[in-house]
């Protein structure tokens, strides 16, 4: 691929669908799933969704490739996104360019981190993003070709080849597509971007370099102070990335669960100073290898234990979910940050 | 003042490639992956080709 802008339009043979399938994964743009084809007219539609974006975007890591927003757009297009999905897209980038994410050092880990992409606001619902039943899997296009597009582009522009750039040990089934929305309408709490700031109708891109959802499985406590065992417990592990790269982590919490928390009266800040003080390791579930050289490297036990956290502010919480007694823990890579943007919406007449 | 980078073997393309990507040229010095986990004894040989690097180096 090269790095001039006139080199975007691509001359190429007529193909029909097998063979464009073929080309595409051959030239390696392809996540291993078929891909739209990005003709002069999808690219040029997907565009004029983003008109009155004016704003340049950070070059992208590991290449360190200035994007245009063709280069974004034919992604969008290749993902199966729609047109109205592209502003959501770009501002989920934004937020994955800013310095505080780290997008170098999560593209380069051998951590199994994607980049995880929440969304609030009106948006949600006017693009049809699941945040109820199933909202981290299948079977909404708006969750699939959102983080899919994400995905692609750190792929095609910002030249994350898995293996070579990319160098996961594992991987994840996150690394495909992350993309879910927050359940405004069933939380008990202030949606998560208000607590951030925004207001109520911004719609709002929250990004974090995260582990797949790890999954919170209660159906047995009936309060608040039996949801915090299983929650505290389940979220220290001694096999975080945050043990000693200290970073932030989400917890997004089902709405039974979160009916459960408010009618004990637990809001947000009562949950993350719980969570601070009681998802800790015991150093005896720590090998002792392991602690000198976490300690080598300056994280210290605090008491008998071992934060994962550098404090409450750390701790990020939504709700998103459908019926059920589970909840989800989401580590992040580490050295990054949760960033949250705000969507640009197309200007009049665009 | 002179740096050199030491990777290992396995992520001597990744180093090359993200130096290429900065526009750098590091002095590289490359030993055998990994060297994570190893006990005192298997770091040996990664400390002794590390150091024969870093004196070729020093001396170029």
């Amino acid at each position: 691929m090269s790095d001039s802008a006139d080199s975007e339009i691509l001359d190429i043979a007529d193909l029909d669908q097998e063979a464009w399938q073929d080309y595409a994964i051959e030239q390696g743009w392809s996540d291993g799933l078929p891909l739209v084809m990005p003709t002069e007219a999808s690219v040029a539609r997907m565009v004029a969704a983003a008109h009155g974006d004016n704003e340049g975007f950070a070059p992208i890591s590991p290449r360190q490739v200035v994007p245009t927003m063709a280069s974004l757009a034919a992604n969008a297009v290749m993902a199966g996104a729609k047109p109205a999905y592209f502003p959501t897209i770009l501002a989920g980038l934004r937020g994955i360019l800013d310095p505080s994410y780290n997008l170098h050092g999560s593209m380069a880990t051998t951590h199994s981190c994607a980049p995880m992409v929440m969304i609030n606001g009106p948006l949600r619902q006017a693009l049809g993003v699941n945040c109820s039943s199933n909202c981290f899997g299948q079977g909404w296009r708006a969750n699939a070709s959102i983080g899919r597009a994400i995905q692609l582009i750190l792929l095609n522009v910002g030249g994350g080849k898995p293996g070579v750039m990319d160098r996961s040990t594992q991987g994840s089934p996150a690394k495909y597509a992350f993309c879910f929305g927050e359940n405004e309408e069933e939380c008990p709490w202030l949606p998560f971007h208000v607590r951030r700031g925004f207001a109520p109708e911004d719609s709002v891109v929250t990004v974090m370099s995260g582990e797949a959802p790890h999954n919170i499985n209660d159906h047995g406590s009936t309060s608040a102070e039996g949801l915090m065992t299983t929650f505290a417990h389940t979220i220290a592990q001694p096999g975080a990335n945050t043990v000693y790269g200290k970073g932030p982590y989400m917890v997004v919490v089902g709405p039974e669960h979160a009916a459960t928390f408010h009618r004990d009266g637990w809001g947000v800040d009562k949950l993350r100073d719980e969570l601070w003080l009681r998802a800790r390791i015991p150093l005896k579930h720590i090998s002792e290898e392991n602690l000198a050289t976490y300690a080598a490297t300056g994280h210290h036990p605090t008491g008998d234990f071992l934060t994962i956290c550098r404090g409450p502010d750390d701790i990020h919480i939504a709700m998103a979910g459908g019926p059920g007694k589970h909840s989800a823990f989401i580590p992040s890579f580490g050295g990054t940050a949760v960033v949250s943007t705000r969507v640009k919406l197309p200007s009049a007449g665009g | 003042m002179v740096g050199v980078v030491i990777a290992t073997e396995t992520f001597k393309p990744l180093v090359l490639a993200q130096a290429k990507a900065r526009k750098v040229d590091p002095h590289l010095i490359v030993v055998k992956h990994p060297v994570g986990g190893l006990n005192a004894e298997e770091l040996v040989e990664r400390i002794d080709a590390a150091f024969a690097g870093f004196q070729e180096e020093m001396k170029a």
